[in-house]
């Protein structure tokens, strides 16, 4: 295996002016390089804090985190930060003056294409400011691209589009990709890790396919499922439907199935029925 | 312009502040256009008179109309060595404020410097190249100010009505100091945009500190060189010298203020200075001479003070990015 581009050990942030409430707290986590990391997790589960001490914005109130240094990533903020005054051809510009040595006009002219070179950043549309900045980090060619909420903006065609082009991109380079989505569909078939957060803290962090072979979807009658981990379950009438994380081989007079990418996030995400929610 | 060598950062910043940067430069034409304007309004004051074949104190009375548009043209053109003199004081504030609001507070506000700082270009020199535009905009403005007002205050308006080296806006004006207030405001102003995360409100605080800093500076002035005290019998400043504390010496030394007894005996203020002990007059200047040594001192210490709170910026964005 290689060596991870994202490590993180004991990682916990605590914003003084929200309160004081931890929004990420004691992660440990080590990504694979060349991966395209799925961060996904409900509003305020602690992703873009996450992304954001990746980057290197925020200092982590405890433990540490490791990742490439400011050159060598790129970061694409929810908000799309960008400079209203400059055009968009001067905002390319700026890519090149910041970052001299990496600059790679091309790939960056590939996401821009349909946008007016003389347009002020202030009069693009939210679909089109998404381009830009994506654009930007693209050129940079960097070695991880940090990605937060990246295609809130974009209709659903432009979306596939963008989400395309970013991954081929990434596959010929070898770029490690992480991108945050409240949105679960919105990853599916794109990322091929998984990094579920909830309540600031790591609840799934693994190779999808790893992932979706250690869970199993029960349907059967009700029954101790021991030694198998419960993750949800529900009962209808005598019938039960439960998704287990699997300890050895399923015995018993149970329908198994490999459970979908959203069923094992949603059940993941549900408080289990019964237990305090 | 365009093809202004500036690379990396520099460039950036120059091209988000553009507008603004065309504005000031438009404003200090302006302003050296009413210096200029004034230097030659008092020219054509004095041409007229000669031309009358009248002079400012003759009592012909054919040339008292002479005399009186002399005496307008003298008043307006004060006026506006006045106004531009006003402006120079305002300068620094103005380019303080700017700094602080548009230039460093809104990339925290608006977020744009998660951009800005995820570049290969560290936060540092993000930061050194908002101090560095400016600051060479203000080194090659401000001295052309500083030498076009001296030009046209010491030449112009006639020493019918002198405004004085020592008036609080003239001693700004020209000189050294013009151009370390414009430092220090910068600097103040850096370091309050990095503090407050707000575009109106740092403009607002970073005024409202170089404003205090520039009167204190007001005030301290005439202890920034040790002053000469002359004694004896009807003494003025004659020389152009800053007249300021005056008053009787007792015998034993010790000083009584003129405008101590003005207060407490104001119907025979001079029965009350012999009364206290008075016996001779007192009378501390600050000759002309000493214009270079408190222009040099007042420099000093705006360029100490920029440099502080320079690095105070420096030392407050390291503390808040790793």
């Amino acid at each position: 295996m290689t060596d991870p581009v994202i490590e993180a050990d004991g990682l916990g942030m605590r914003y003084r002016r929200r309160g004081g409430g931890w929004a990420l707290k004691d992660c440990t986590l080590a990504l694979p390089a060349g991966r395209v990391v799925a961060v996904v997790g409900p509003n305020g589960a602690g992703k873009s804090t996450l992304l954001g001490l990746a980057a290197g914005l925020l200092r982590p109130t405890e433990g540490r985190i490791t990742a490439p240094t400011r050159d060598r990533l790129a970061y694409v903020a929810q908000d799309k930060p960008l400079y209203g005054q400059l055009t968009v051809a001067e905002t390319l510009r700026l890519g090149h003056e910041l970052n001299p040595d990496r600059w790679d006009p091309a790939a960056a002219e590939r996401i821009t294409g349909p946008l007016p070179g003389n347009a002020r950043v202030r009069t693009l549309s939210g679909g089109q400011r998404t381009r830009l900045a994506l654009a930007l980090a693209l050129g940079k060619r960097p070695e991880l691209l940090l990605l937060d909420e990246p295609m809130a903006d974009l209709d659903p065609l432009a979306r596939r589009e963008l989400m395309g082009a970013l991954l081929a991109d990434a596959a010929e380079r070898g770029t490690t990709v992480a991108m945050s989505s409240h949105i679960l569909t919105e990853l599916e078939g794109s990322c091929d890790h998984l990094l579920l957060v909830q309540d600031g803290r790591i609840r799934l962090d693994g190779a999808i396919d790893d992932l979706l072979a250690a869970h199993t979807l029960l349907t059967g009658p009700i029954a101790d499922l021991a030694p198998h981990t419960v993750v949800d379950s529900r009962t209808t009438g005598r019938q039960l439907t439960a998704l287990v994380r699997r300890e050895g081989p399923v015995e018993g007079p149970w329908e198994t199935a490999e459970p979908s990418l959203e069923e094992l996030l949603l059940a993941h995400l549900r408080p289990t029925e019964g237990a305090p929610a | 312009m365009s093809t202004l060598a500036l690379k990396g950062p520099q460039w950036v910043t120059f091209r988000q502040h553009r507008r603004a940067l065309w504005w000031s430069l438009a404003l200090a034409v302006c302003a050296l256009a009413v210096m200029v304007a004034s230097r030659m309004w008092s020219d054509g004051a004095v041409d007229a008179l000669r031309t009358a074949g009248c002079t400012v104190n003759g009592s012909d009375r054919s040339c008292f109309q002479a005399q009186r548009n002399y005496a307008d043209d003298q008043w307006f053109a004060r006026n506006l060595v006045r106004y531009a003199a006003a402006a120079m004081l305002v300068l620094p504030i103005l380019l303080g404020a700017f700094v602080a609001g548009p230039m460093l507070a809104r990339e925290m506000e608006s977020g744009t410097y998660k951009l800005a700082w995820t570049q290969s270009v560290s936060p540092a020199r993000w930061l050194a190249a908002k101090i560095a535009v400016p600051a060479a905009l203000t080194l090659t403005v401000v001295p052309v100010l500083s030498l076009v007002f001296y030009w046209s205050w010491s030449t112009g308006p006639a020493d019918d009505y002198p405004t004085f080296w020592y008036e609080p806006t003239v001693f700004v004006s020209y000189g050294v100091v013009p151009v370390a207030h414009a430092l220090l405001g910068l600097a103040l102003g850096t370091a309050v945009g990095i503090l407050v995360r707000r575009t109106i409100v740092a403009m607002g605080i970073a005024a409202v500190v170089i404003g205090v800093a520039l009167a204190v500076l007001s005030r301290l002035r005439d202890g920034l060189w040790p002053v000469r005290t002359l004694t004896g019998a009807g003494l003025s400043a004659e020389g152009r010298a800053w007249p300021l504390d005056r008053g009787m010496l007792t015998a034993s030394g010790e000083r009584i203020l003129w405008q101590d007894c003005f207060t407490a005996q104001s119907d025979d203020v001079g029965r009350c200075m012999t009364g206290r002990g008075g016996v001779t007059g007192f009378l501390d200047i600050h000759p002309a001479s000493h214009y270079w040594p408190l222009q040099l001192v007042e420099t000093g210490i705006c360029v100490a003070v920029a440099v502080l709170a320079t690095l105070a910026a420096f030392r407050v964005l390291r503390s808040r990015h790793p």
